[in-house]
């Protein structure tokens, strides 16, 4: 089935005024959902209220401008015979590129607020009891960043039908074109991306034995 | 951990994802002038062919005896105009309109949709990023200047560590009664270097570094008459 998107797409990046601005009006709003949940979720991390809408207007742009850099080379890798529709494409793209960043600090939105860690450990003081649930909540919620940040969009389309949504394997192989062997390796390639992903998580938020008692309790089920 | 687990816990998080983002989708409601903008410098990028804004090619459509001395300096795209490069520690800088302008400003129609288009008491919202992080702090003076008069803006200035610059005020009531070309300059220079005379300061606004030390991004403004 033709993505209705795809005409509109090939006219907007032949630079057709009135083809670039409905595409835009179709893309934006999924670049800033995007950007807003990147936002709410550093906002929790960092224990702090939520960001202003000039910061997420400001991170729309930055995302928007990697989709149309280089004449729109990140578009033009959207095959709609691959099992995406250009929004959840562009979803998975926006994703990835909020993630990254506001990770790596390329970025910086809250240049005032002191580091991360200081702030988990004067939380952890005065708020000790919910902190492993909330600890394991968090510690899944920025492995799925990590590997939307990592793996390609389709890859991340295979991770949510294979273990997401549980879906058979005939039918994940059939709409992605690949073979069951292709499917187990994407399935064992993702979950020891996630499992790595953990350890590399936790150690970032596992107190040091010299100051254990201002620290983060390890999470609740913590790998071994 | 076990493998179950683990799946659990991602599954978890990817539905917990997916609520959010429904919640989120749901309630915002997008401005359309946000979605002009955004149209209009996307256009302006693939015409361009540029990679990304910063590397974009230099503004050769607007004659050099305009901004006199400014020709080499600014390479301007939907608001959005690029430091003076050259010698010094300072990269590059590019200033880019987040908010305000007139309601032109967001028409693709016309033929100039690089310059802040505003009338009299216009709210400006505008960032000046550098080309890279700096290495040192940097302070930041804002300015409008008037055929090639370069008097202080009162904006308030914000830096952050990484050297970007963000300028928020309201226009000069002046801007559309007086003939003549417009500016908004926005002086970047490591703490403590910026020259302390004020009229040294305009001075710079208008003619861009003399030493390397500094950096001045700029863009034009067209006034515009009515309410």
């Amino acid at each position: 089935m033709t993505d209705p998107h795809a005409l509109l797409l090939e006219q907007a990046l032949a630079a057709d005024p009135r083809g670039v601005r409905e595409l835009v009006a179709v893309l934006l709003p999924v670049i800033r959902s995007r950007a807003t949940l990147g936002l709410r979720r550093r906002a929790r991390y960092e224990r702090r209220g939520r960001d202003s809408d000039q910061e997420c207007d400001d991170l729309t742009q930055e995302v928007l401008a990697a989709l149309f850099a280089e004449r729109g080379r990140v578009l033009r890798n959207w095959d709609p015979t691959r099992g995406l529709s250009l929004k959840n494409y562009v979803g998975l793209v926006a994703a990835r590129q909020v993630s990254a960043i506001l990770r790596t600090g390329r970025r910086s939105p809250w240049p005032d607020e002191p580091a991360p860690d200081s702030q988990l450990a004067r939380m952890t003081e005065s708020v000790a009891a919910p902190e492993a649930e909330i600890g394991a909540r968090e510690l899944f919620d920025r492995i799925l960043e990590r590997l939307q940040e990592e793996v390609s969009p389709r890859g991340m389309m295979i991770f949510r039908a294979l273990l997401v949504e549980e879906r058979a394997i005939d039918a994940v192989c059939s709409d992605f074109e690949m073979t069951h062997e292709a499917a187990y390796t994407w399935r064992s390639r993702l979950l020891r991306r996630a499992r790595e992903l953990a350890e590399e998580i936790q150690a970032l938020h596992t107190p040091r034995p010299a100051t254990a008692k201002a620290e983060v309790e390890p999470v609740k089920g913590a790998l071994r | 951990m076990t493998d179950d687990e683990l799946i659990q816990g991602l599954r978890e998080a990817a539905r917990r994802e997916e609520r959010e983002l429904g919640e989120i989708e749901r309630s915002q409601r997008l401005d359309p002038d946000l979605v002009e903008r955004s149209a209009a410098r996307v256009e302006n990028m693939l015409r361009a062919g540029a990679p990304r804004p910063r590397a974009a090619a230099p503004a050769t459509r607007r004659p050099a005896a305009l901004w006199g001395g400014l020709a080499a300096a600014a390479a301007i795209a939907l608001g959005v105009a690029f430091g003076r490069g050259g010698s010094g520690d300072l990269p590059g800088y590019e200033l880019a309109l987040l908010a305000g302008g007139a309601e032109s400003q967001r028409s693709l129609a016309q033929p100039d949709p690089s310059a802040i288009r505003a009338r009299a008491g216009s709210v400006l919202d505008v960032v000046a990023r550098p080309a890279r992080r700096v290495t040192g702090a940097v302070e930041a003076r804002a300015f409008l200047v008037h055929d090639g008069s370069a008097a202080a803006w009162d904006g308030a200035v914000e830096v952050t560590p990484e050297g970007t610059v963000r300028v928020r005020g309201r226009l000069d009531d002046r801007l559309p009664v007086e003939q003549g070309s417009w500016a908004l300059a926005v002086v970047v220079a490591p703490v403590g270097a910026l020259p302390r005379d004020p009229q040294a300061l305009a001075r710079a606004a208008e003619d861009g570094p003399g030493d390397g030390s500094l950096r001045v991004a700029r863009a034009p403004i067209v006034a515009q008459s009515g309410p």
